[in-house]
């Protein structure tokens, strides 16, 4: 990231600022979609993201930390999305509305299938941790940094997480009984 | 490759699917509020939420008067004794009077003195089916929310949940609050099974039962109760005081929480909410300060229930 677009945004300069927004929404989008995994809630995660980190900017003191305060900004603006629409967010088998680049075996898509499922289960919290290690790369003692909580917490949520997704897939994998087909 | 590596990409391949460039629509909406905010005046702010200290709460509760006098009469009003132990238990309260504002709970942020509210078992929120074969969803508990109010120095936890502000959930002087719905349980609790092997049915007995019967879990005997007009049992179950060997968390039941520290008490109201099984659970240790066990009781004999 350009330090100095840093600092002229952080003195008030929009037009600097304006240029962060373009090098850093995609990403920024990238990350609140896998976490909420809505098209339109991560849109406007991100925009008050944005707004947040643009109103917040001066008290940032050392802004060598932008990336990593900006992503825990999203994060807490996907905590907002979730909560703000936590009664028309769907909880209902919903598979991804973008297909893998490369054909993969049908066990893999079955599995992705319940992961879907069981990850939008999840507290959003845990989904945070879990797209911040999975996805983005982060190791769980800098997710704690980036998040501003215990490590002990990130590997509590991320072990949450994880058994609770590989429950789902091991669950999507046993066979239907007759009952449960006439259900 | 193992069962963990290959979850891992599996995980991996499908957090890859998905969009990794922004709209151009939500660029320009965002660029164009941008153009109409301000911005603060910069100073410094902690990385984490201050502790406040004994004055700052003595002016915040002063700002707050009305709200905080009314949680301080719960906490220290004649005839509430301390927390924990089934003569400790509630007895049948009357419904406290409504307060006009109800204050939406946030992860990690400080609560100003007031009544808040949750709505814990809605889309997105605790499900009653983690790991559990042959369970369903409903839809009935949507809309079932808890109200209460809450006093100086709690905080906003995750998973519809409040905590202390200044000793969190842990050892040695945490506490808590959070509400759930019990399910399946682990035969080992300091285990590390992917999903509960004991089932459990949907009634509160069903679920005290389990809880009485399980051999590795230090249970009271059950007893009646009714809290905000609603039927049920209350137990005290008792985390163990060293739980360093299990293999990931002491963890009893699906879906439920994690002890937070060892020597955990857990304090579980398991109410008959119209047929629907929930349990509202409140968290303290032996060392946590009277005053918190206090204001934890307080909250609790607070709740108002909205099926």
């Amino acid at each position: 990231m350009d330090r100095g677009l840093v600092d002229r945004a952080g003195q008030g300069d929009r037009d600097a600022f304006a240029h962060l927004v373009h090098l850093v929404s995609g990403g920024l989008y990238a990350i609140a979609y896998r976490i909420l995994r809505d098209t339109g809630l991560a849109e406007d995660a991100v925009q008050g993201a944005l707004v947040s980190a643009w109103r917040e900017l001066p008290r940032l003191r050392d802004h060598d930390r932008f990336e990593a305060w900006l992503r825990r900004v999203l994060v807490n603006s996907c905590y907002v999305e979730v909560r703000r629409n936590r009664r028309r967010a769907a909880n209902v088998r919903a598979l991804p509305e973008y297909e893998a680049s490369t054909p993969d075996t049908s066990r893999s898509v079955a599995d992705w299938d319940e992961l879907e499922r069981g990850f939008r289960r999840l507290p959003v919290d845990q989904r945070a941790v879990f797209v911040l290690h999975h996805y983005v790369g982060l190791p769980l003692v800098e997710i704690a940094e980036t998040l501003g909580i215990p490590a002990g917490t990130v590997r509590s949520r991320m072990h949450y997480a994880t058994r609770a997704l590989r429950s789902a897939i091991e669950a999507g994998r046993v066979p239907v009984t007759e009952e449960e087909r006439l259900a | 490759m193992s069962e963990e590596q290959r979850f891992e990409r599996e995980a991996r391949a499908w957090l890859e699917l998905g969009p990794t460039n922004a709209p151009d629509r939500m660029v320009e909406a965002t660029l164009l509020e941008i153009d109409t905010t301000s911005q603060v005046r910069g100073f410094r702010v902690p990385w984490r939420l201050p502790k406040m200290t004994t004055p700052a709460r003595v002016a915040t509760a002063a700002m707050i008067g009305v709200l905080a006098i009314g949680g301080a009469i719960y906490a220290f009003g004649p005839g509430r004794s301390s927390f924990g132990g089934p003569g400790s238990a509630p007895s049948p309260t009357q419904s406290p009077t409504p307060s006009p504002t109800v204050g939406v709970i946030r992860p990690e942020q400080l609560l100003p003195p007031g009544r808040y509210g949750e709505t814990p078992f809605g889309p997105g929120g605790i499900g009653v089916c983690y790991g559990q074969a042959g369970c369903s969803e409903t839809a009935a508990d949507d809309t079932i929310s808890f109200t209460f109010t809450v006093p100086d120095g709690w905080i906003g936890g995750s998973v519809h949940s409040i905590f202390l502000a200044d000793g969190g959930k842990a050892a040695p002087g945490g506490a808590g609050l959070i509400f759930s719905r019990g399910g399946g349980l682990y035969a080992e609790p300091c285990g590390d099974e992917a999903a509960p092997n004991i089932p459990v049915g949907p009634t509160v007995d069903d679920f005290v039962s389990a809880l009485v019967d399980h051999p590795k879990l230090d249970v009271t005997t059950p007893i009646d109760v009714t809290l905000a007009g609603y039927a049920g049992k209350y137990v005290d179950l008792q985390v163990p005081s060293d739980i360093s060997a299990c293999p990931a968390s002491y963890f009893p039941w699906e879906p439920g929480i994690y002890a937070q520290g060892p020597g955990s008490r857990w304090h579980l109201w398991i109410l008959d909410i119209d047929g629907i099984r929930v349990v509202v659970q409140s968290t303290d240790y032996v060392g946590t300060s009277p005053q918190r066990q206090a204001e934890l009781r307080a909250i609790v004999e607070s709740i108002q229930i909205e099926p």
